[in-house]
């Protein structure tokens, strides 16, 4: 445990000055006070910069026929947003289904999409096992407990996106604007991470309304009901000219199920087509020694998100 | 219910809703733990772990550590009694640092240099007990105990030849788990000359003075420990876990030092249960009669060479005159194995269950009426001993009937496999009941004194410490025995050892072994009061005091119950406080049972059953409980409030055990790795849903205890031991058998052939 510093910024530029290599942001704080607690970091941040001192990052409103979120905004306003809820429900629901009703109080939207993984060797305390996150040059999982770890797009690092927005976020097409550009949702993420510059904060998510007649749905298994990340999510969108089949929590970055999608191109969704794609969608998975069980878990969730979306 | 007590109906404090002062303080956080102890100038003390799991170490260099500023003091393996450098576990104590603040003795420890010599290691006790597994360091030779705990009544060979059936089953291994209370271990340790005192949380502070004592090699008299509230113990509290070094560095830097475990080191320097392996080989006649049982089983840790007691549920519960037991030790280099809420209880429920069932499916018979077949029944003697036992058939056939009563079993139950709910889910039944252990079969060392005031109060302080919850049945029983009312019994808020001697708050033995002494001291007092009160002096009662009974704060003369005194004024003639002291008289009868007089030694058991409805998912293997219920046998309630906090905290931790406690060890270092509590998947209460648990208080069965103060005794254990219907409903709903333990989403699909 290292002294740290912390600035309350009052405006995103003094944010941005103050962050560097050093230096780590605080949205809601969920993520990071407890990484820096569990002394994960090979080399823990020096400098803490406070993001809920800045005033007016946490609207949610519609404009243009976009869904604008502040990055600040509570996971409890997403979800609670009748805006949100009516038009971008897969979004409601992830965002519903993030940890526990506390954490969806002090955690936000931004802090949700940039969260740090929950792998639990890059987790452990004190640099126990150095591995690809973290400058090395192993995956530990790998020759480990890989239970939790990807079954698809594993590279390097077999790590999961912990992020349950960003898994309906994709399926809707986000954009999120940072302090320097915007940037796609599918270009946000990389196997080690995400794309954000060292001086970079997320300041919004954009989210264009659907198509007039898409479907959604979003659907998370978790060993528990609460206090948990997603084993396997699947994010639906789907509407007359295009179906987007999103997987969470089993590969390093939101995955797009696209072997999926392209089964269910002009077909209608039935049971039978469900069942397919959910077949379909995890063709391509490379289960690990102990992971087998999530590719069942995957194409059932597929499936059943299908049917499920409305 | 009516007893050698007279009816329930007559008592003033037993039994009654008797609020723990304390309570409102302890949910309200704040209650005063052993942390939050702050005596002027306290450093702060962190503890350095191994880095490998089997290693020697060949130099360790502090100077780099003392130099650091706000260090003041290091010690290590060198200067700890209790340490070594020879490691055979990971983050295995090594050194400890104390410092003005948290945060230097943790960087304090970055900067101690520490050299090994790496060893082959072995974490799977499978592994290790293949003969070409690395030596784990325990034994000389191979990593399996040279010799098991073996013990064979009847004639086990000859029980076969009887058989029209053998089962011969291998189940296992249970996964290991560490505790998980809500306080990690604290202590605060401090020396007034050559006097050291603790204050730390607890469940035995007697005990944890022999330990510390022992280690600095100091007499018992100049050791003192005090334990103000535990939150949480459950058997992983019972030991100076972290005293000794505490104690070291204060002498060191001469002044008092705390250590709180942070919550990764507490999982791992805690007690684990054990991992263990069963073979189980039944010779059964056609109708379900057992005529042999012979049980070989494997557990891991190295603190005890993994030996315990794992037969002892099937060993009491079932009906065989013919019984063989082996037991194996393990060694390997994963964290110690030892008493997990109780010790080897839960594992060995779970496994000889197991095959229990197969056995019922083997024979066609309905897995309820095979457990009525083969269960102990009222009247019978202890089949190793021929001694009685302490309640009527154990209460167990009691507790398995309620269980299936309240759960619907009979109309519920289908064979395994075959019943499909229509929202698709598989949905399974099942039930479970043993004999428990519920402690106190000795206990010589648990005493009692009682101080009753001037005033006609009662104070007492208790060597047994409040694990959260009050002493309130000690103070029940000593109300009752003398008639006075609950308030005016008040138990001191400290545990310690200044106070009478404690046996140790844990093995569910408090309700008897410290019960007992109280009602002892109680009837001391009584004596000594009533002699006063049956005699000529001012306002006393001029009668023999076999005349007097005692009521509501009155002793009366039985006669005439208008002709009384207080409690108050039988001590204005004392003039000054009176002591009563009282022992525990061992494990003899109370009152005699069948053939056996008052005085005869017993064997202690108690019931425990549950019953359970589950609905499996078989597209993702989750599972879901539908209906649960959680039945005991109480003896006697004493305390209605502790009674229910005990059934009510069972119940989660039966759930948990079936469905997702699970240390996860990574195979290549032995490194815990699933340490807080994100990882550990401990079902919240969404997870334990209140809502389907049956449970109510006529699932607390009065049996009246041969010997427990007014028939009762402990629940503690059976409440958390009782969970296997759950394990056996999902085995129901698949109809295929999982043998290991906890039945996770992953495991049900592997046992569905879809992972």
């Amino acid at each position: 445990m290292n002294k740290i510093t912390h600035l309350n910024a009052t405006t995103l530029a003094e944010a941005t000055a103050a962050l560097g290599s050093n230096a780590a942001v605080v949205a809601g704080g969920t993520d990071i006070i407890g990484s820096l607690k569990g002394m994960i970091f090979a080399e823990p941040p020096s400098n803490l910069v406070n993001l809920k001192t800045i005033p007016g990052l946490d609207y949610i409103k519609e404009e243009g026929g976009v869904l604008k979120i502040g990055a600040m905004a509570k996971l409890t306003d997403i979800h609670e947003s009748s805006t949100v809820s009516s038009t971008y429900p897969a979004l409601a629901d992830a965002a519903r289904l993030v940890a526990t009703p506390q954490l969806r109080n002090m955690g936000t939207i931004g802090g949700n999409l940039c969260q740090e993984v929950r792998c639990w060797y890059f987790r452990a305390e004190h640099n126990a096992f150095h591995c690809f996150r973290k400058g090395g040059d192993t995956c530990f999982g790998v020759a480990g407990d890989n239970r939790y770890l990807a079954i698809l797009g594993g590279q390097i690092c077999f790590a999961v996106c912990p992020s349950d927005t960003a898994i309906a976020l994709t399926a809707l097409g986000a954009t999120l604007v940072t302090t320097e550009r915007s940037i796609p949702i599918d270009d946000f993420f990389v196997v080690l991470g995400n794309n954000l510059n060292d001086n970079e904060i997320v300041t919004e998510i954009q989210v264009p309304a659907p198509a007039s007649g898409t479907k959604q749905a979003f659907i998370k298994f978790a060993e528990r009901r609460s206090i948990d990340f997603s084993i396997s999510s699947v994010a639906v969108a789907t509407n007359s000219s295009e179906t987007k089949i999103v997987l969470g929590g089993v590969a390093p970055v939101p995955y797009r199920a696209t072997a999926a999608e392209e089964f269910l191109a002009g077909k209608s969704i039935n049971a039978a087509n469900a069942a397919s794609a959910g077949e379909e969608a995890v063709k391509a998975a490379r289960p690990q020694t102990m992971n087998r069980y999530k590719v069942q878990i995957t194409k059932t969730l597929v499936e059943r998100a299908l049917i499920a979306a409305k | 219910m009516v007893d050698e007590f007279g009816p329930k109906s007559q008592f003033v404090a037993v039994g009654k809703q008797n609020l723990d002062y304390q309570g409102i303080n302890i949910v309200t956080g704040k209650y005063d733990f052993a942390g939050d102890h702050h005596p002027q100038g306290k450093l702060y003390a962190r503890v350095l772990g191994a880095k490998y799991a089997h290693a020697k170490v060949t130099s360790i260099n502090t100077s780099r550590a003392e130099a650091l500023e706000g260090v003041e003091a290091v010690i290590t393996f060198e200067d700890h009694p209790n340490w070594s450098d020879t490691i055979l576990s990971v983050d295995q104590q090594i050194a400890a640092v104390a410092a003005v603040d948290e945060a230097t003795a943790e960087r304090a420890l970055d900067l101690i240099d520490v050299e090994y010599q790496v060893l082959p290691a072995v974490f799977d006790p499978e592994d290790a007990m293949r003969t070409d597994a690395p030596n784990a360091g325990t034994f000389p030779d191979g990593n399996i105990t040279p010799s098991p705990s073996a013990l064979e009544r009847g004639d086990v060979a000859q029980g076969f030849t009887e058989a029209d059936v053998i089962v011969d089953e291998t189940v296992g291994w249970l996964r290991p788990h560490t505790h998980n209370e809500i306080e990690p271990d604290s202590t605060v340790a401090w020396w007034e000359g050559d006097n050291v005192y603790f204050n730390i949380g607890s469940q035995w502070p007697w005990g944890q003075r022999n330990g510390s004592a022992s280690a600095l090699g100091m007499p018992l008299n100049k050791v003192h420990v005090f334990c103000h509230g535990t939150g949480g113990a459950f058997g992983n509290k019972y030991w100076a876990k972290i005293d000794i070094e505490a104690a070291l560095l204060s002498k060191k830097a001469g002044k008092p030092v705390h250590i709180t475990l942070p919550r990764r080191l507490y999982t791992v320097y805690g007690n684990h249960q054990y991992a263990v392996k069963l073979h189980m080989k039944l010779g059964l006649k056609n109708d379900g009669t057992l005529t042999a049982v012979e049980t070989t089983w494997w557990g891991d840790g190295r603190s005890n060479g993994g030996r315990s007691s794992w037969q002892d549920p099937c060993r009491h519960t079932w009906v065989c005159p013919n019984f063989k037991k082996d037991e194996w030790g393990v060694a390997n280099n994963k964290p110690r194995a030892g008493a997990w809420r109780c010790v080897a209880h839960p594992e060995g429920a779970f496994l000889s269950d197991l095959v229990l069932e197969k056995a019922a499916a083997r024979l066609g018979m309905n897995p309820l009426e095979f457990r009525r077949k083969i269960f102990i029944s009222d009247g019978m003697l202890d089949q190793d001993t021929g001694r009685p036992m302490r309640t009527p058939g154990w209460g167990t056939r009691q507790c398995l009937e309620k269980a299936a009563q309240v759960i619907g079993y009979e109309s519920k139950y289908h064979a395994p496999g075959v019943e499909t709910l229509p929202d698709g889910r598989l949905h399974g039944i099942g039930i479970h009941a043993h004999a428990d252990g519920h402690g106190s079969g000795g206990g010589g060392s648990d005493s009692s004194v009682l101080y009753m005031l001037r005033d006609g109060t009662i104070h007492f302080n208790s060597g047994s410490t409040r694990v959260m919850g009050g002493p309130g049945a000690q103070t029940a029983i000593i109300a009752e025995t003398l008639g006075m009312r609950f308030e005016d019994v008040r138990c001191g808020d400290w545990g310690n050892t200044l106070a009478s001697e404690g046996g140790g708050q844990f093995g569910s033995r408090l309700t008897v072994a410290a019960g007992l002494p109280v009602m002892n001291a109680a009837n001391d007092l009584k004596a000594q009061l009533y002699a006063v009160a049956a005699g000529d002096g001012t306002d006393m009662l001029n009668v023999t005091p076999a005349d007097l009974d005692a009521k509501d704060g009155k002793i009366f003369v039985k006669s005439d119950p208008t002709k009384f005194v207080t409690h108050a004024q039988v001590m204005r003639v004392v003039g000054g406080a009176i002591i009563g002291w009282g022992k525990h008289p061992g494990g003899n009868l109370r009152k005699p049972v069948g053939t056996f007089e008052v005085g005869s030694p017993t064997v202690h058991k108690s019931g425990c059953a549950s019953a359970a409805e589950v609905a499996v998912d078989p597209g993702t293997g989750q599972v879901e409980i539908l209906n649960y219920v959680s039945v005991l046998d109480a003896g006697r309630v004493i305390d209605p409030i502790t009674a229910k906090g005990q059934i009510l905290a069972g119940m989660p931790l039966q759930v948990n055990q079936a469905l997702y406690f699970d240390d996860i060890y990574d195979p290549v270092t032995g490194r815990l790795l699933n340490f807080n509590h994100i990882g550990d998947k401990m079902g919240t209460t969404l997870d334990v849903p209140v809502d389907v648990d049956k449970t109510d208080d006529s699932c607390l069965l009065e049996t009246i205890d041969a010997v427990g103060p007014f028939g009762s005794h402990g629940i503690g254990e059976p409440a958390v031991s009782s969970f296997v219907s759950i394990n056996n409903a999902v085995n129901n709903a698949i109809g295929v058998d999982i043998i290991t333990g906890p039945m996770t989403p992953q495991k049900v699909l592997q046992a569905l052939g879809k992972a």
